[in-house]
């Protein structure tokens, strides 16, 4: 072929392709198959994309399951998958605030937020002049009353589902612990960023700040139970330290030992139960939990709260846990050979890296959605440790594979190796049975 | 045919059914230019069906639903070759074409497969269905002049590596 005719050749291969005989017949049961398909398919395997705020480097997951069909102050889908809010609006911990201000086309209502001695949950609905793809919350700032700034931990949930289409309204929580617990006493104001996004015009971003009057609000009294006890799970030791119990969450406090050789990413099965088949486990809806970068051996693991059920007894019960070698904690990959260099055990589970639409995507074999509905990664880092700038991380099961996603800005052009942290990643230590602590 | 498309994309069975009628021909080549035998295109055809209907409630441009199709039969043969590279350890070339006395069809077919996935997904788009820059600048999210350039680019390196090859 004559390279000067390459334009003429794809004419004449288009020409070619088009005299193609189509198998009529054929192609109309291929598409009856493909509808039947869809019928038959009870779980859409969409892509699930999760945008983490750079605020936080909190582990969120948003897992909106389960109904509310009590009628309440607020629209009802902003406690799904939250029994302690549901309990906190029952019980009257909810403090209606219904704040709203219209700035550059965006329509920004606070309805109101649950508190305690250490938490303000704020529910919050934006609302847009035309469809957009995206209307999210980015940077989130806490004043005392003295306009100091206050410094919290905390984690935003989306409440619609991600499903592609354009939308008006996206409602959305924010969930803010603050360090000290005598901070709540003065008057707070909640400043956050509103950053609207849609195809062909640029992201616009808007500021609202909104005070909340403390002293008006019924904050409650957490219930505090020392445990100091060590279990082991797999060679490993963890000692519970104490259980927090506050009316939107549980705290377990643990302490890992100096001498495990594995980083816990996640306590698979960590529930609390009362001896009478009542049961308050993980929150799938919020802060999973918290990892101090200044004390990494210690963690605060999140669980569901039995603050207003106050049971005569209470235990703690775990026997999985997904863990991986302290040393492998991150995936070093290797930009310019297009190949692995560092993963957690030894790679077994990886099946391919391959780059696809921006996106550094490595298809790994991970168990069901059910059993390991997490993202893996939230950060990336270049060879000096630099952050990258990563516009989404995401995962999706296709062809019943794990595929974990990097959405990363200039990816054709990094070099070096680059270092993925892990913050989920599906390899697990099991205890032989059950392990089961007193709390209460 | 806009008609049409925004009954399905609001959830018609009967209307996707047409739009399914007039957009399967271009599906079904499209699918047998990237697997190369009738029975996987016929496959990409049931799964592409599949995979529309689950997301077809998400098309924001009516007007440009036969390059939606295109893309995610593109999209999913790109899977499949992946897949099947990874568990039969062939080399694409190896498969039978369905169409293997014409060499001009097996020589651009060659040449096109020396692309990466997007470049190649570029050139279906503007020289076998003929779609317009600016439809692909819009689907691409970006400007016409940019989309041209990466278009023409890419048939430099067509052009590059049809010279290689005559060496």
């Amino acid at each position: 072929m004559k390279h000067e005719d390459v334009e003429k050749q794809l004419e004449n291969y288009k020409n070619k392709i088009e005299n193609i005989s189509i198998p009529e017949t054929l192609l109309d049961e291929a598409i009856e198959k493909g509808m039947k398909q869809h019928k038959e398919s009870k779980v859409s395997k969409k892509k699930h994309r999760y945008y983490l705020p750079k605020w936080t480097w909190a582990a969120i997951i948003f897992l909106l399951a389960g109904c509310v069909w009590t009628v309440y102050l607020i629209d009802p889908v902003f406690l799904r998958g939250n029994p302690s809010w549901e309990s906190a609006m029952q019980n009257e911990y909810y403090h209606e605030i219904n704040y709203t201000e219209k700035k550059g086309g965006i329509n920004f209502t606070l309805h109101g937020v649950m508190m305690d001695e250490k938490n303000i949950v704020s529910f919050i609905t934006i609302e847009t002049e035309n469809k957009v793809e995206y209307a999210s919350i980015g940077k989130i700032q806490l004043f005392d009353q003295d306009g100091k700034e206050l410094i919290f931990n905390g984690s935003y949930g989306s409440m619609d589902d991600d499903d592609g289409t354009k939308k008006r309204r996206f409602r959305h929580t924010v969930d803010a612990q603050i360090s000290s617990d005598d901070m709540l006493k003065n008057g707070l104001r909640i400043v956050m960023d509103v950053h609207v996004q849609d195809e062909g015009v640029d992201e616009s971003v808007e500021t609202f700040s909104v005070p909340i009057e403390v002293e008006q609000i019924k904050v409650a009294k957490k219930q505090q139970y020392e445990v100091n006890e060590t279990i082991e799970i797999a060679d490993q030791k963890i000692t519970v330290e104490k259980v927090v119990m506050y009316p939107t969450r549980a705290e377990v406090h643990v302490v890992l030992d100096s001498t495990n050789t594995k980083d816990i990413l996640d306590y698979t099965n960590l529930q609390l139960e009362d001896g009478k088949r009542n049961v308050w486990g993980k929150v799938t809806n919020g802060v999973v939990n918290i990892m101090d970068e200044k004390e990494p051996h210690k963690d605060i693991l999140y669980l569901e709260s039995s603050y207003f059920q106050v049971p005569e007894q209470l235990f703690m019960t775990l026997s999985k846990v997904q863990a991986v070698n302290k040393n492998e904690r991150e995936i070093i990959y290797s930009m310019d050979e297009g190949k692995i260099i560092q993963a957690p055990d030894n790679g077994k589970l990886i099946d391919s890296v391959f780059v696809e639409d921006n996106s550094l995507v490595f298809a790994i074999n991970t168990p069901s959605e059910e059993e390991f509905p997490f993202g893996m990664f939230s950060y990336v880092l270049d060879e000096q440790g630099k952050e990258l700038e990563l516009y989404s991380s995401f995962n999706s099961i296709r062809n019943g594979k794990g595929y974990y996603g990097l959405e990363l800005k200039n990816i054709d052009t990094l070099k070096g190796n680059i270092r993925i942290p892990v913050q989920y990643y599906p390899t697990f230590l099991e205890a032989e049975k059950e392990i089961k602590v007193q709390i209460k | 045919m806009e008609k049409i498309t925004k009954k399905a994309i609001a959830g018609d069975k009967e209307a996707f059914m047409q739009l399914m009628d007039t957009v399967k021909a271009d599906i079904y080549r499209t699918a047998l230019s990237y697997m190369k035998t009738e029975e996987l295109a016929l496959e990409v055809v049931q799964e592409v069906t599949y995979r529309a209907l689950i997301n077809i409630h998400s098309i924001r441009q009516p007007a440009y639903i036969k390059t939606w199709f295109i893309r995610i039969t593109i999209n999913y043969c790109n899977d499949l070759i992946r897949e099947r590279k990874k568990v039969l350890q062939l080399d694409e070339t190896m498969i039978p074409s369905a169409y293997e006395e014409d060499f001009l069809l097996l020589e651009m077919e060659e040449l096109l497969e020396k692309l990466s996935n997007q470049e190649r997904e570029w050139i279906v788009l503007k020289y076998i269905h003929g779609i317009s820059f600016k439809e692909m600048a819009e689907v691409f999210r970006t400007n016409e002049n940019t989309m041209k350039t990466r278009v023409y680019k890419t048939l430099d390196k067509l052009r590059h590596l049809a010279k290689k090859g005559e060496v």
